[in-house]
């Protein structure tokens, strides 16, 4: 697998947008990306669901913005280990209705060829990237799929599914993560 | 006359579009002239040369065109016009009245020849032809000579005119009647023209603006609208398409796509114009009017440079006429009139406009004779528009706005002013129809104003941009009623509490206040515990505010508190909502929710703010419905005032306390003379009864376990002992706990749980709370204490069952009429309990009574005047009555005793009330 040969190398190619939540990596496909923005400063929505950050607008477009940690589970930014390094990824209007994701850190872009990632069938391992005890949704609704890098895994989101999740009945999402506090991670 | 003409005639036929710009600048050439004109003759004696230097510049421009496009009457007519302006210019003439009055026919007929160019030729001008001619004619300066009489002379004058030496200046702009005066090919006029298309440079009638603006057509910006529209359905497909190519194009795309936002934008823009547009036509129609009617007007315009949709700004024109015209023929008074009434002979119209809160306020007022509010009553009646009664029951601005009502005029003789009583319907109709409002106010003798609030625009809201916490939010104006600010103690004296919920008493109304603050910070509609908790909370937040405290000498007469609420209007009723801070009032487009957001209630909306950021619309209605003010459909709004205060008596401060180990206890304050604490191994048992020495007393100790079917008293060291007032012996309650002293509104509840010396419960702090009737308690462990009066009184120690009086209690407080009617009823009394003097007087009709108990401070009909009435009345004038209140004044006493109670009790010693009921029924 590693040696790659003429044929494996013509295999079809994706390139992620790739970034940082709680120091596990993500990405998205960079055909769905429509920028990125290092503006952070939403404007909240109360009664939303805590998943939804707020509204911004980025050039006359009001985007809704949605706290990614929260929807794979994780614990809410404290604000002051983020200053200056989180970003919003906005999608494409292809995606869903106007609306962007908040990271914790932008990465590179990776070009995976397809063959390299690995599709839903290994739920074990996306599970195992993700707090699997989030009420509402399974984090396998949430990934396309992973990729294993030299040095660690990418799981890829898609994003399609984002906005369903996060405009879920506040009822199931209003209930706050019960065991965030364990899943914090000391440093992958 | 001119070589040309023949080319010219073909020119009209085949190019439109040099005609129509023609019409359309010689319009508003003629258009502003005409209040030039009038301007020119209010300084008869010292016209200013500027404005006779653009009348006639613009006259010259319509001759000078008229005249290229062969219009050979227009051509004649602005000709005389130019010549006698001309004289008036060189200071040969003043502008008097008689000249001005020629020259404003002159205007009409060419405005007339305007409307239908082609058949222009074909309109008798030789009326105001030769009246303006005789006029030049009879002018006796030398110069008198020079000045055409008739329409052979032009091309002579036109020479030395000094006008041809403004023209050039304006010729890059003005090519049309540049030309005509340069007597240059047509050629290039036509192809200039052609150039420039439908935008012709308007030559303006101030300089300062040439070379800023152009005319455009509104069909042109119409089409623009729709196209801009177009365009951004276009954009949209066209991103969608590109989202796969190359990155190179998606950056241009992107580019288009906030282009076009902008530019959809700015088309709105385009179609602002200033208001002076409408006005700029009243000074004639006034002028017209009043020489009609023979009254004298003047005329007062402010703020013609506000701006409004064009839209709005067409459909004023005639409602504003139609007003302008009424304040002539029935406002203003003929000048002898005006004299007698000691006012100036001339009347004064004043017209103004401004912007106000994202709206354009219009305000015609006039100081004549002021709408008649018995004639309109009268004529009402006569048409049969309203009866008696109801008209009884109308308010003086409801009689007014009268005058709305289709058909309806108070003119007797119809003119052809106004009075035919179509009219002010129809002005009202169209200005609403434009989302604006109509208010009318009148002073009898002073004047009328008439007040129209209309939107700028259709497409964009107006609203108030608050703020709270970090975020702004936008509140539709067309939902706000207004603002209340409140400053320092009226905080905390104003807000009061209904039940659960804040109120605020505006003029007549309770008017429910919601949080804003709140309603953002709780999710979920709001319950009736959370709603209590809400209120609670500003209660004790201001009871803490000491405001007298934050004054000092440095800032005494600085505001150190203030609150504002907004008045809000829904389907349902009215509403405050508290809010943070105001941040001022801004136009906003309004954007749609994002979908995933839609759900919520109080949103009705999101906006980009002139700094960028997104602010939230809040929706009115689902703010209301979300805080529970809307209760079956509607808010309360109109309780009526003796309610609240009944409700705010109600609130009672009562002592929380525990004795066994579950039971929650609460006795009023008012019937506890004090709480120590107490060591238990003070405690002395003497045979079943336990005392302790208190003030060098032996006081006996009760518990509660003693004599209710409650758990016994939790053992511990620290114990307290409640002492009653009112109790002549010495008693004390054991409690091992003391929780809180807190206010409530109590409503008392004795279906639940009842039992000897309990008065019944209530939920205070989410506790069944058992509310003890003291006295009973110190009656079923002591008997005897009480025995002593009733065997004083009645020969027994229990009531005497036979002689069952008839006691009618007045009292406000739920609470204290509760107790009281116990007490009464627990010596064999039977008792009719209510809650102001108005229904005491309703239950005097219908029964009979022994005794009358009666508070003095109630709402509806207070105690004395309850007394005064019962006194006067015919049923039971010289009924017994027994004030029973918490005022202890002399004069208290000297002013219940003088309405006639027989007797005075303080609140709350029962033994003595008891004894007074029973002397008193013993004497009759």
């Amino acid at each position: 697998m590693i040696i790659k040969t003429k044929e494996q190398s013509e295999s079809p190619k994706r390139q992620f947008c790739t970034f940082t939540i709680c120091d596990r990596l993500f990405g998205v496909d960079i055909l769905d990306v429509k920028e990125v923005n290092p503006r952070v400063d939403c404007a909240p929505i109360y009664h939303a669901p805590p998943e939804i950050r707020g509204y911004i607008n980025i050039r006359g477009q009001i985007y809704l913005i949605l706290d990614l940690r929260i929807i794979l589970g994780f614990e809410p930014a404290s604000a002051s280990d983020m200053i200056g390094k989180q970003r919003i990824i906005l999608f494409k209007s292809i995606v869903d209705e106007s609306f962007g994701i908040i990271v914790d850190r932008i990465n590179d872009v990776i070009t995976i060829e397809i063959d390299k990632i690995e599709n839903r069938s290994s739920e074990s391992a996306t599970e195992k990237q993700l707090p699997s005890n989030r009420i509402g949704h399974r984090s396998s609704d949430l990934s396309d799929g992973i990729a294993k890098l030299d040095d660690r895994l990418l799981v890829i989101l898609n994003p399609h599914t984002l906005l369903r999740i996060a405009s879920a009945p506040i009822t199931s999402a209003k209930s706050p993560l019960p065991k965030s506090g364990t899943l914090k991670t000391t440093n992958a | 006359m001119n070589p040309e003409n023949s080319t010219i005639d073909d020119l009209i036929s085949s190019d439109r579009e040099i005609m129509e710009s023609f019409i359309s600048e010689a319009k508003e050439h003629l258009h502003t002239i005409e209040d030039d004109f009038l301007l020119l003759e209010q300084q008869a004696d010292n016209p200013e040369k500027e404005l006779l230097n653009k009348v006639f510049r613009a006259i010259h421009s319509v001759k000078g065109a008229a005249g290229f496009l062969g219009l050979e009457n227009m051509t004649r007519l602005s000709h005389v016009m130019e010549a006698l302006l001309t004289m008036m210019r060189e200071g040969e003439i003043l502008p008097e009245s008689e000249f001005i009055d020629a020259l404003l026919g002159g205007t009409d007929i060419l405005t007339i020849m305007l409307d239908d160019v082609n058949h222009s030729d074909n309109i008798d001008i030789t009326k105001v032809y030769d009246r303006l001619t005789t006029l030049l004619g009879r002018q006796l300066a030398p110069k008198s000579a020079d000045s055409p009489s008739s329409s052979s002379s032009p091309p002579s004058n036109e020479q030395p005119e000094p006008v041809t030496v403004f023209e050039p200046s304006q010729a890059t702009e003005d090519a049309f009647e540049i030309q005509q005066i340069d007597d240059q090919p047509t050629s290039q006029a036509k192809k200039q023209k052609n150039e420039k298309a439908n935008s012709v440079p308007e030559t303006a009638n101030t300089e300062k603006l040439l070379g800023n603006t152009v005319r455009i057509h509104v069909n042109l910006l119409d089409e623009l609208m729709t196209m801009a529209g177009e365009l951004v359905l276009a954009r949209n497909q066209l991103m969608r398409t590109i989202e796969k190519m190359d990155p190179h194009v998606r950056t241009v795309a992107q580019r288009l796509d906030a282009i076009t936002s902008e530019l959809q934008e700015t088309i709105i823009l385009t179609r602002m114009q200033p208001i002076g547009k409408i006005f700029g036509k009243f000074p004639r129609i006034i002028r017209n009017i009043s020489k009609r009617l023979g009254k004298k007007i003047h005329l007062i315009i402010n703020g013609s440079k506000a701006e409004v949709d064009k839209t709005i700004l067409e459909s004023l024109a005639d409602p504003m006429t139609h007003i302008i015209r009424n304040c002539c023929d029935h406002g203003i008074e003929q000048p002898y009139d005006r004299i007698n009434a000691g006012k100036p002979e001339s009347g004064e119209i004043v017209l103004s406009a401004f912007h106000e809160a994202g709206r354009v306020n219009i305000e015609v007022r006039d100081d004549g004779r002021g709408i008649d509010i018995e004639m309109i009553r009268l004529k009402a009646l006569q048409k049969g528009l309203k009866t008696e009664a109801e008209l009884n029951r109308m308010d003086k601005h409801e009689i007014i706005r009268l005058i709305l009502i289709p058909g309806f005029t108070t003119v007797d003789a119809i003119s052809d002013v106004s009075g035919r009583g179509v009219g002010m319907d129809v002005v009202k109709t169209g200005i609403e129809k434009l989302g604006g409002s109509l208010d009318i106010k009148s002073v009898r003798g002073k004047g009328t104003s008439i007040q129209l609030r209309m939107p700028l625009t259709l497409a964009i809201i107006p609203s108030l941009i608050v703020s709270s916490g970090d975020a702004k939010y936008a509140l539709p104006q067309a939902n706000i009623v207004e603002m209340v600010c409140l400053y320092d103690e009226d905080i905390k004296n104003c807000i009061e509490c209904a039940d659960d919920q804040e109120v605020f008493r505006l003029r007549d109304r309770l008017l429910p206040i919601v949080r804003l603050d709140e309603v953002l910070a709780h999710p979920n509609p709001f319950t009736r515990d959370v709603r209590a908790g809400i209120t609670e909370k500003y209660r004790q937040k201001y009871e803490e505010i000491n405001f007298e405290d934050t004054y000092n000498e440095d800032n005494y007469d600085e505001i150190t508190q203030s609150l504002s609420f907004a008045v809000l209007n829904t389907s349902a009723g009215r509403f405050g909502l508290i809010i943070d801070h105001i941040t001022g009032a801004e136009e906003i487009v309004v954007k749609p929710m994002h979908s995933a957001v839609k759900s919520l209630p109080i949103y009705s909306g999101a906006t980009i703010m002139g700094d960028g950021n997104v602010a939230l619309i809040l929706d009115v209605e689902g703010i209301a419905r979300h805080a529970g003010v809307i209760r079956n459909g509607r808010i309360d709004t109109v309780i009526p005032l003796p309610e609240s205060s009944q409700e705010k008596k109600n609130l009672q401060t009562v002592l929380l306390f525990k004795s066994g180990p579950h039971e929650h206890f609460a006795i009023a304050l008012p019937l506890i003379r004090r709480v120590v604490p107490i060591k238990i191994a003070d405690i002395e048992q003497i045979g079943k009864r336990r005392y302790i020495t208190i003030d060098d007393l032996s006081t006996l100790v009760l518990s509660m376990d003693q004599v209710l079917n409650v758990s016994s008293a939790v053992d511990q060291e620290d114990m307290y002992l409640i002492l009653p007032r009112h109790i002549k012996r010495p008693v004390g309650l054991l409690i091992s706990e003391l929780v809180d002293i807190t206010e409530t509104a109590i409503q008392l509840n004795v279906q639940s749980y009842i039992e000897d010396g309990l008065l019944g419960t209530d939920i205070i702090n989410n506790n069944m709370t058992l509310f003890i009737d003291i006295y009973h308690i110190v009656e079923i462990a002591e008997p005897e204490w009480f025995a002593e009066r009733r065997i004083g009184l009645f020969g027994t120690p229990e009531p005497p069952p036979e002689s069952t009086r008839q006691v009618l209690l007045l009292e406000d407080a739920s609470f204290f009429r509760h107790l009281i009617k116990g007490y009464l009823e627990a010596d064999g009394y039977q008792v009719t309990a209510v809650e102001n003097g108005q229904l005491g007087l309703k239950c005097l009709e219908k029964n009979e009574f022994d005794l009358i108990v009666s508070d003095l401070e109630m709402p509806v009909m207070n105690g004395w005047e309850f007394m005064r009435n019962v006194r006067r009345g015919i049923r039971q004038p010289k009924i017994p009555a027994i004030a029973l209140t918490s005022l202890d004044t002399e004069k208290d006493r000297v002013q219940t005793m003088e309405c006639g109670y027989d007797c005075y009790e303080v609140k709350m010693d029962r033994e003595q009330f008891l004894t007074s009921v029973a002397h008193i029924l013993k004497k009759t």
